[in-house]
């Protein structure tokens, strides 16, 4: 990872950031088995629109809770926490409500979380949001086949056509299914968790592309991801994230590796105030 | 569907008259390969009865004998798609059927109040026990064990182990025919009309989404596939209506047939082309996902519980109007024929596999095959030990040509058609194996289970 040239890794993109849309205060979730355990511990963020903002952590420092939990709580126990979004604080408790309002979360476990593996990909496109191709009752197969073949286009997914089942696809193209499955829930906030694990260096290098022109379409987008580079080279503002809390936050041009991993083993940090008192 | 190379190996020349017959047929291999072995299965006993399967009268009697267990594979194949399993089907089915009859014997119940009346029980019943499925989260296979003996000790203490015979009219759901109309031409109209309009009905389908899929450049089909698959399916359908038509005067498709059918249909279009039938597939290949895409995955278990329950009740009723009268031990054994036809008929153990179609298919196997042993005087202890194998080979050979992916007949239809289709995409995603995949699909399910 470290020592290799960053810079041609990354596609060019210029970021052009909007207004601050999406905010969350005082974000607190427990463990959904231990009630003890604080997995996410007053967390406070904001993602601009336009903006790639990178979330850096060690393994099991709960980003992956934090942003499950903000998805319509599909993770843990949800004990307080405001989502303001255009300017109003909308309440999100199911998964259903959180598509609803313009969120989408690409998990990082792709084949256990993300896809039904049984499925065709044109089936897996609309399914996270059926009642836009629905009229009276019946889903509508030309749709349905319409837009999955769109996206298939635009994101390039490697496959003889939408008919495939996605359990035949490589991962760097079930990835893109998913992606593409998420697209068609017209989102505002793509929330991508580690969404290039266990992808060839190719498709990788494709998904930056797609993250960033997403991003210039005018959508946040939070990245969250184990691999330093991938947050340096396309992320516009990173916080880290320690056993839970978030302990700092560094624009792109002051962010490097050393200064990430500093953020990221310590529990307090000099941007945000101390979380808790620490040993 | 892809263009064939004109220079093919000869080995793979010859699987492509098999690739042909695939194509005509369409759908997976499964469904063909049961579709194959009901039609064989009517032949055999066909010839090994002497003509005697296919009379109208024992037609006739086949479906009426037949249709409340294929009542209950309609609700369990979705059952068994979301991953759950019902086995108080027979018990709940007994249930309401006592109930009905009493209430409609003391409290002088027209027919089409007790139908309703059973109906809503079997909703109510669905609804407890979906609510300890979905809600509490306790295994279906609990707590339908507890309904299969909670409910089978409630027909008997509601009937005081009791037969309670029924009326006339509500006697027509499970025993009735459709009426004589029209002028007299030796076959029974109203059937004759129903077997074109279903014809006309298919065809018109069938060009329907042809053009639709056609338009926005989808994979259709040769027209000639197209138009052979659509000349057999009606040459079926006119040969089974002539066939019902055709029995003694007074009878004709029964009405048990007829609900059979309009069922059919109805969950057919249910389980492919709506909202909750595709979250039924989704829930059941994989619930978490499911979830994080937004399908309340306890909501769709709730329902299908309970709209297993409320087929249960029709089912019983079905009975009940069959044989006259409901009885203390009505319904026993249901469940296990159905989850056998659900089986038979291509649904997968671990969920999110199974078409409704399939499973009636699978339930008309086993009904050929119990009639076809009757009317050779074949003794009950033999019929189930046939049964019973019969099943077992049916899933085992499904089993073995996708783990083994080697030749047997269908493995090798699916292998040559498979290969075909993904040899055209140079980029090479994938391993060439499809049957190991399948298995790698499976396998990484269960992980995520």
């Amino acid at each position: 990872m470290v020592g290799r040239d960053l810079e041609s890794r990354f596609p060019d993109h210029t970021p052009s950031l909007g207004e601050t849309f999406f905010e969350v205060r005082d974000w607190t979730v427990q463990h959904p088995n231990v009630p003890d355990r604080v997995v996410c511990k007053g967390s406070r963020f904001t993602v601009r629109r336009g903006e790639i903002v990178g979330f850096a952590g060690l393994m099991g420092a709960g980003r992956t809770e934090l942003m499950r939990s903000i998805f319509g709580r599909s993770y843990g126990n949800f004990v307080r926490g405001t989502i303001i979004k255009d300017g109003k604080e909308i309440r999100l408790t199911n998964v259903a409500s959180a598509i609803d309002h313009g969120l989408a979360y690409v998990t990082e476990d792709r084949k256990s979380l993300g896809l039904n593996l049984l499925d065709d990909i044109k089936r897996t496109t609309v399914s996270a949001r059926l009642s836009r191709i629905t009229h009276g009752l019946a889903v509508n197969k030309r749709e349905e086949y319409t837009y999955a073949e769109s996206y298939r286009k635009s994101l390039r997914t490697k496959a003889p056509s939408v008919d495939e089942g996605v359990g035949k696809l490589s991962g760097g193209n079930q990835q893109k299914v998913v992606l593409a499955k998420w697209l068609f829930t017209e989102p505002d906030l793509l929330i991508l968790d580690e969404p290039t694990r266990g992808i060839d260096v190719g498709a990788k290098f494709e998904i930056y592309g797609i993250i960033q022109k997403l991003a210039s379409e005018g959508k946040g987008v939070i990245l969250v991801s184990s691999e330093l580079p991938e947050l340096l080279g396309l992320s516009d503002r990173i916080y880290t994230i320690f056993e839970g809390a978030i302990t700092g936050v560094l624009d792109k041009n002051e962010a490097d590796q050393e200064s990430l991993m500093r953020l990221m083993t310590r529990t307090t940090a000099g941007s945000t105030k101390p979380m808790e008192a620490s040993a | 569907m892809t263009t064939e190379p004109s220079s093919r190996r000869p080995e793979q020349q010859s699987k492509m008259s098999m690739r042909t017959i695939k194509k005509i047929f369409g759908g997976d291999t499964r469904q063909l390969g049961m579709i194959f072995a009901l039609v064989a299965l009517i032949i055999f006993f066909q010839i090994w009865t002497g003509g005697l399967t296919l009379t109208p009268d024992n037609v006739i009697n086949l479906f009426q004998g037949n249709s409340y267990i294929l009542v209950l594979a309609i609700g369990m194949v979705l059952v068994i798609i979301a991953g759950h399993i019902d086995l108080s089907v027979g018990s709940i089915a007994a249930f309401v059927g006592i109930v009905v009859a009493i209430a409609m014997r003391d409290m002088d119940l027209p027919w089409f109040v007790g139908i309703l009346l059973g109906l809503a029980l079997g909703a109510l019943i669905g609804a407890w026990q979906g609510f300890w499925v979905a809600f509490v989260g306790i295994p279906a296979f609990i707590v339908t064990l507890a309904g299969m003996l909670l409910f089978r000790g409630a027909n008997q203490y509601v009937g005081k182990s009791n037969t309670v015979p029924v009326g006339e009219d509500f006697q027509q759901i499970g025993a009735g025919y459709l009426p004589e109309v029209g002028p007299s031409t030796g076959y029974n109209n109203l059937t004759v009309l129903i077997g074109v309009l279903l014809c006309a009905l298919i065809v018109v389908g069938a060009l329907r989404s042809r053009r639709a899929l056609g338009k926005v450049g989808a994979d259709v089909e040769e027209a000639w596939v197209m138009g052979l698959r659509l000349v057999l399916i009606c040459t079926a359908i006119i040969a089974a209506t002539l066939l019902f038509a055709s029995g003694r005067r007074g009878t004709s498709f029964p009405i048990s047939g007829m609900i059979l059918a309009a069922l059919v249909l109805i969950y057919g279009f249910i389980s492919t082309r709506t909202i909750v039938g595709r979250h039924i597939y989704a829930v059941g290949g994989n619930r978490h996902a499911a979830e994080l895409s937004g399908v309340k995955s306890k909501k769709v278990n709730f329902l299908v519980m309970m709209n297993m329950a409320i087929l249960s009740a029709l089912a019983g009723m079905m009975f009940v109007a069959r044989s006259n009268a409901s009885g203390p031990f009505d319904g026993t054994g249901w469940e296990l024929d159905a989850i056998a036809a659900v089986f038979i008929g291509g649904a997968a153990v671990t969920g999110g596999v199974g078409t409704v179609v399939g499973s009636i298919i699978g339930g008309l196997v086993m009904a050929v095959l119990n009639n076809g042993l009757q009317l050779k005087g074949i003794g009950a202890d033999l019929t189930q030990i046939i049964k019973g194998l019969v099943l077992l080979i049916a899933v085992a050979f499904d089993v073995y040509t996708k783990s083994q992916g080697r030749p047997s007949i269908i493995g090798l239809m699916t292998r040559s058609f498979r290969r075909g289709s993904s040899s055209d995409d140079a980029s090479g995603y994938g391993p060439p194996s499809a049957a190991t995949e399948t298995e790698s699909v499976k396998d990484s399910i269960r992980q995520g289970n």
